[in-house]
């Protein structure tokens, strides 16, 4: 692909040229015609994102429960690119710096320095602990590749692949519950 | 007024609970991008999506201007937020005050406090009033901004002004034993959407609702505030804390 705005699929989200600009929709909604939502603002957008289909709070954007149904017509873009960053924030830009070679991204010795002392003491008490909420929280729910952890995104050229660059706050949330 | 060289970066908490919690800042910073000033608008969280390190790796523009989405200079401020960015590499980066140390804020108490006080058609002399916060034994300043702003809610003529705390003390759990009796308003030092406004210190204070008004307690009659941060109210606050060194 030669501009990100050419590979047409992120995550669970794909955007559909059109006559003028694109088209962004849930991957499930991809050949759907008529029966979608039309959503027209970005905080219109944010109350899309902000829950799963079951009305639940979605404090991990990137997890694979992104509710469908919906559309957002844009036509330049700068607005493509705000429309992705309600649905993924931030991972645009990472995967543009993956694809120029600069993305930074922690290891797992930095983020454990800074958290609190506390954390420090149940991770050093628990062993294997990080490893068991990578596999059960962030490879099960997430949809993003865990740079951090060793992971390498899969090179598909239609997708803009979702790279984590460090612990996130759900992370940090299970490792402590 | 335009500022098209810099990226303005909104840098809450968020929390992976509260579906409320950043929905203020994402908000406030989608309004202010629409007014075109700066050359990029973000939000970025602790908590939540976007990390503050993702936030920054997405900017076109290499000069950032950082306001934290906070109510006080401690912990979070002071520490995290200066650490966080302090790290970011290739991009200027300027942290300013958190909106909650602007002078404009000690009107918003005012209004609110002046709001309950008309329901009951009561004088400031016939009531007491409480700066609910979070203060933290991490740091010191946490607990600083509520200090002073109820010192100066004092100078407005109430029966006592003073703070009291979620992690020190005094602590809001002991809310009566604080102050003398009858009503007292109690104003939330926390921002609309969290947790803390929302459900822990109604809980605390043994009230009902999270709304603003008059709730009657076991232990008295309590005005709760509306907590700030709703855009229309910390949208220019934002913006003149961003441009001011620009």
């Amino acid at each position: 692909m030669e501009t990100m705005y050419e590979a047409g699929e992120m995550g669970q989200v794909c955007w559909i040229q059109k006559e003028k600009g694109w088209e962004v929709r849930h991957i499930q909604d991809q050949d759907a015609v008529g029966q979608l939502r039309g959503i027209a603002t970005l905080d219109e957008l944010e109350e899309v994102v902000r829950w799963d289909g079951q009305g639940q709070y979605r404090p991990l954007r990137t997890e694979g429960n992104l509710a469908a149904g919906w559309r957002y017509s844009v036509n330049r873009d700068w607005e493509l690119r705000e429309v992705m960053e309600v649905i993924y924030p931030g991972m645009w830009g990472n995967a543009e710096a993956w694809k120029n070679g600069n993305l930074k991204f922690q290891t797992w010795d930095d983020a454990l320095t800074k958290q609190t002392e506390r954390v420090r003491n149940k991770v050093s008490q628990t062993g294997d602990l990080p490893r068991k909420v990578i596999e059960k929280n962030c490879k099960k729910r997430c949809l993003k590749t865990v740079l951090w952890a060793g992971e390498k995104p899969e090179n598909r050229d239609c997708k803009i692949p979702m790279l984590c660059t460090g612990p996130c706050g759900m992370f940090w949330s299970c490792l402590e519950s | 007024m335009q500022f098209k060289d810099t990226a303005l970066i909104l840098a809450g908490h968020g929390s992976t609970k509260n579906a409320d919690s950043s929905r203020f800042t994402r908000e406030t910073a989608h309004r202010i991008r629409e007014r075109g000033i700066f050359g990029e608008v973000r939000s970025a969280f602790w908590k939540e999506q976007p990390s503050y390190a993702d936030a920054i790796n997405g900017l076109k523009t290499k000069k950032v201007v950082v306001v934290p989405w906070f109510l006080a200079n401690g912990y979070f401020t002071m520490k995290i937020l200066k650490r966080e960015f302090a790290e970011a590499t290739g991009v200027e980066c300027r942290v300013t005050e958190p909106i909650g140390m602007r002078p404009e804020i000690l009107g918003h108490f005012q209004k609110r406090a002046e709001r309950l006080l008309a329901v009951k058609n009561w004088k400031p002399s016939q009531v007491s009033l409480l700066v609910a916060s979070h203060g933290t034994p991490l740091h010191a300043g946490s607990s600083g901004a509520a200090v002073g702003l109820a010192e100066q809610l004092a100078k407005d003529g109430y029966r006592t002004a003073r703070a009291v705390f979620l992690e020190e003390e005094p602590r809001i759990s002991d809310w009566r034993t604080h102050v003398q009796e009858g009503p007292v308003v109690v104003l939330p030092h926390f921002l609309a959407g969290g947790l803390h406004g929302s459900e822990d210190v109604p809980e605390l204070l043994g009230i009902s609702g999270a709304e603003e008004g008059w709730y009657k307690s076991e232990k008295g009659e309590v005005g709760y505030g509306e907590p700030l941060g709703r855009p229309e109210e910390v949208e220019e606050i934002v913006i003149e804390l961003a441009v001011a060194k620009a």
